[in-house]
């Protein structure tokens, strides 16, 4: 399936686009596309997708429009390409 | 004391005197430095029942604990006075230079009282007092003011403390300036501008010792480098203006005068689109190894040339707030408003107040004619040049900007008086002071937070936002916890406020945000510092004892429950689109969640504190004057 | 002027790197009197403008008119590395070597009337302390030739990318 991702802050400046079309096996979970990302843009790693590669690093996080944040405890949620994902750095405040 | 003078300088603008007064020790290691201290002293020093713009309200500046240290981020310095926006208490807090120098003159704190009756330039110059002629430094703008000071008197050491040209026409909402910061919010540069103090300046010469500078520097250096990590890279990258597509995205970013919570073109003010586009260099403080201030400049057309620090909470305000949708002249508006030294958030809630307030009919062409524009102007959410206008007959108190730079509740009560009119109904602010970047209708517990909050409408202080943002509870419900988590939000927020420290250093000690990774780190400082031994509940009362000395004050002046409230448009009208779309805070929620407060709090069900609840805190004094 | 035959090493700031936040002050008053106080730094940052931000320290000169101009013979220049030192027994705090200097890398103590520079903490086991402190790797020991290759490397860079971006 594909499903499409919007990038925000940090991930947005290290991708150099603010959105990309991920293709990605049926039945993935956010794991998954965790690491998808990863192998796609390496450059995330580090900064914002943890050096194991199958979680992100804090402050980022996925949120699904309408549907809330997706955090560590969420991860095992499978991949719907009706998700409107964007990958976000969190920190509120200033 | 080590790490204090134990001293604190009392300056009189009437009478044109000085003396320094003495505390215990007990009473340092009570209120610590920062909005506790200056909150302290504004207690102890105020006339009760004055008019904030009246000279028995004094100017409280105290130190940070950290100031002139290496600690990472611990320059800064609080300074409280009763707002002349509330009239309770207005608590800042600034940084950089100005926080090391007084550390180095030898002063603890500075009270100032009275006014004069000529403009001022007040110098401390190590123990010395000047009282100069500011007449030479009129009209300057903050920046301008800085710059002469120094440049008059000789030493780029110099470092001041000004108000511009807003400050000078006592707009409600002016602040203060310092090295490039500001002292926000809560109307800091009218009072200074009623006691006719144009500038403070101070120089200091004497070196900054600690009791054990071996541990200090150790931890220092392990947080700066933890400081070059992922728990700020947001900060350092991009700053706090990441938070445009974050708000837009959560359905919470306030969008012409908060009618919507989505702005359809929010990637144009974003922040990385200011990076992409208009990034020109970051900056620190000093003492800070983090540097988060972007500067930006705007490149071509009308507003070339225009330059200042960009923050969230500006470019919310002056940007979808108002319906801008050119970062440029986002970028000019932030630019006019620090150099004539306003709030940008009270001045953009205000400008949108007045914007809506147009749009529904009620202001005309003819109430924007002024000597400057004979013919008035239509406003519109959007046009950039007729807010850039008016944003500069606020500066000026100008035709409209002259009940404008009342503030959104004065200017709306004047109208509805005046023209039997509900303007009231938008005029976004709490307790007077104008809200904050996040609409709260969908942040519960954040409403709450904002509602009790001592200032006023006050993101900062309140701090409850982490919780409903990042998930930690549902931000559309409310339920038994709410209460618990508002005041620990707060408290947690106060123990930064007080030493001060800059909140974004707050995973950098152990890299959990909570008290359980900061606060051994933090108690560890402290007595490296002072050589005294706090520990984890030590810090914990750092934090209470901060919140209850402001909490006092706005007692002692007059404060209800009533005075927590939330704005009129939160109460009746849903978020009408976007992730957040349908909330809103009914009234029934709003008073079980204050009284889930209080009782968290440990204060009555109006919102009074029990006597031996400050005696245990150590304010036996504060319990004689309004404990129950 | 360091010259392409000196050897000299001394502390450089990146201005484009550098944030102003004066950590390399504390460090170095520290390392040098015991207390944090930016007056007692022989390195100092300056804000020519808001956004231009640099420090400096000496840039130990070849033939260092610092040296030249000093009256009494209280300056001198270790000709294997550079280093200036000053003569706290000669030195009567005239400051002229304050005007000779191009840079403003010496001050004079407010309090012993002596003239101070960077000695590149020489005494120190892990070299300058500046440079270990500075948050944004902004300064660097190094000599006027290290400097000139990387600006080289640099540029070539910048062409070689630049040509392959147009094929």
């Amino acid at each position: 399936m594909r499903v499409q991702i919007e990038f925000f802050g940090i991930s947005r400046i290290i991708t150099g686009k603010s959105h990309a079309f991920i293709d990605i096996p049926d039945g993935a979970t956010y794991r998954t596309l965790v690491r998808v990302l990863a192998n796609t843009y390496p450059k995330l790693i580090g900064n914002v997708i943890r050096p194991e590669k199958d979680t992100l690093q804090y402050p980022n996080v996925f949120h699904i429009q309408n549907n809330g944040l997706i955090k560590q405890d969420r991860f095992d949620l499978k991949l719907n390409p009706d998700h409107q994902i964007a990958l976000m750095s969190l920190s509120a405040g200033g | 004391m080590i790490g204090y003078s134990g001293k604190i300088l009392h300056v009189d603008l009437t009478e044109q005197n000085s003396w320094s007064e003495e505390k215990p020790e007990k009473w340092y290691q009570t209120y610590i430095g920062g909005v506790s201290m200056a909150s302290r002293l504004c207690w102890e020093n105020i006339e009760v029942g004055c008019d904030p713009l009246s000279p028995g309200n004094p100017i409280c500046i105290a130190n940070g604990i950290f100031s002139g240290t290496p600690v990472p981020v611990g320059g800064k310095y609080g300074i409280a006075s009763k707002s002349p926006l509330t009239g309770f208490i207005g608590d800042s807090l600034s940084g950089s230079w100005f926080s090391v120098a007084l550390k180095r003159a030898g002063w603890d704190a500075i009270v100032i009282h009275g006014a004069g009756d000529k403009w001022v330039n007040l110098f401390i110059d190590d123990e010395r007092v000047h009282f100069r002629p500011a007449a030479k430094l009129l009209s300057l703008n903050t920046y301008e003011t800085e710059e002469k000071i120094r440049d008059i008197l000789g030493d780029d050491q110099i470092r001041s403390a000004t108000i511009g040209p807003a400050g000078e026409k006592l707009v409600r909402f002016a602040n203060v300036t310092n090295d490039g910061r500001q002292a926000g919010r809560t109307g800091h540069g009218a009072v200074w501008g009623s006691k006719k103090l144009k500038a403070l300046s101070i120089r200091g010469t004497s070196g900054v010792k600690v009791a054990d500078p071996q541990t200090l520097l150790k931890w220092a250096k392990d947080i700066s480098d933890a400081a070059q990590g992922p728990y700020t890279q947001k900060y350092r990258v991009l700053g706090t203006v990441s938070n445009v597509l974050n708000m837009n995205r959560l359905g919470l970013l306030p969008t012409r005068n908060y009618q919507q919570g989505e702005f359809e073109a929010a990637e144009n003010i974003s922040g990385e689109f200011m990076h992409k586009h208009f990034k020109v260099k970051t900056i620190a403080c000093a003492q800070c190894p983090i540097g988060c201030e972007q500067m930006a400049r705007a490149k071509d057309g009308p507003y070339a040339g225009a330059m200042s620090g960009v923050e969230y909470e500006s470019l919310y305000a002056l940007g979808s707030n108002c319906g801008i949708t050119d970062m440029q002249a986002a970028i000019k508006l932030v630019e006019i408003c620090d150099r004539a030294g306003m709030d940008t958030m009270s001045a953009g809630v205000t400008l949108s107040w007045a914007i809506e307030t147009f749009e529904r009919g009620i202001f005309t062409r003819k109430d924007l004619v002024c000597d400057r524009y004979p013919e008035g102007f239509d406003l519109k959410f959007g046009n950039a040049e007729q807010i850039v206008s008016l944003l500069e007959m606020i500066r000026d108190r100008e035709g409209l900007g002259d009940l404008l730079a009342e503030g959104t509740r004065r200017a709306s009560t004047t109208i509805d008086n005046q023209r039997g009119t509900t303007t009231y109904q938008w005029a976004m602010n709490i307790k007077g002071l104008e809200l904050p970047g996040y609409d709260a209708r969908g942040l519960k517990t954040f409403a709450l937070g904002l509602a009790t909050g001592v200032r006023g409408g006050c993101h900062n202080r309140s701090a409850a936002y982490d919780p409903d943002i990042s998930g930690e509870v549902d931000r559309f419900s409310v339920d038994e916890t709410r209460g618990v988590l508002a005041k620990d939000t707060e408290e947690y927020a106060a123990v930064y406020d007080t030493l001060p420290l800059c909140k974004f250093i707050r995973r950098c000690f152990t890299g959990q945000a909570d008290r359980s990774g900061s606060w051994p780190a933090i108690a560890q400082l402290i007595n490296a510092t002072t050589g005294w031994q706090f520990n984890e509940a030590d810090i914990d009362l750092i934090g209470e004892r901060a919140h209850t000395i402001k909490k006092a004050f706005n007692i002692r002046e007059g404060w209800t429950r009533a005075d927590d409230h939330l704005p009129y448009r939160w109460h009746r009208e849903p978020l009408p689109k976007g992730a957040s779309k349908g909330s809103l805070v009914t009234e029934e929620e709003l008073e079980y969640l204050k009284d889930l407060y209080y009782a968290a709090k440990g204060w009555t069900k109006d919102g009074l504190i029990p006597k031996e609840k400050l005696v245990a805190l150590g304010m036996e004094d504060v319990a004689e004057a309004i404990g129950v | 002027m360091a010259t392409a035959k000196s050897k000299y090493k001394y502390i450089n700031c990146k201005a484009e790197d550098c944030v102003g936040c004066q950590l390399c002050e504390y460090i170095c008053s520290f390392t040098k009197t015991g207390e944090f106080n930016t007056y007692r730094s022989r390195i100092r940052t300056v804000r020519a403008d808001e956004v231009l931000i640099t420090a400096v320290a000496c840039r130990t000169c070849q033939d260092a008119p610092c040296v030249i101009a000093c009256p009494r013979r209280a300056i001198s220049q270790d000709p294997e590395t550079g280093v200036i030192s000053v003569d706290p027994g000669q030195c009567d705090g005239c400051a002229w070597c304050i005007e000779a200097c191009d840079f403003g890398a010496l001050s004079i103590n407010p309090s012993l009337k002596l003239a101070e520079i960077c000695d590149q903490c020489q005494d120190q086991e892990d070299g300058p302390q500046c440079v270990k402190w500075c948050p944004k790797d902004a300064l660097e020991l190094t000599t006027a030739d290290q400097r000139a290759q990387k600006a080289r490397h640099k540029l070539a860079k910048e062409e070689v990318l630049m040509s392959k971006k147009k094929e």
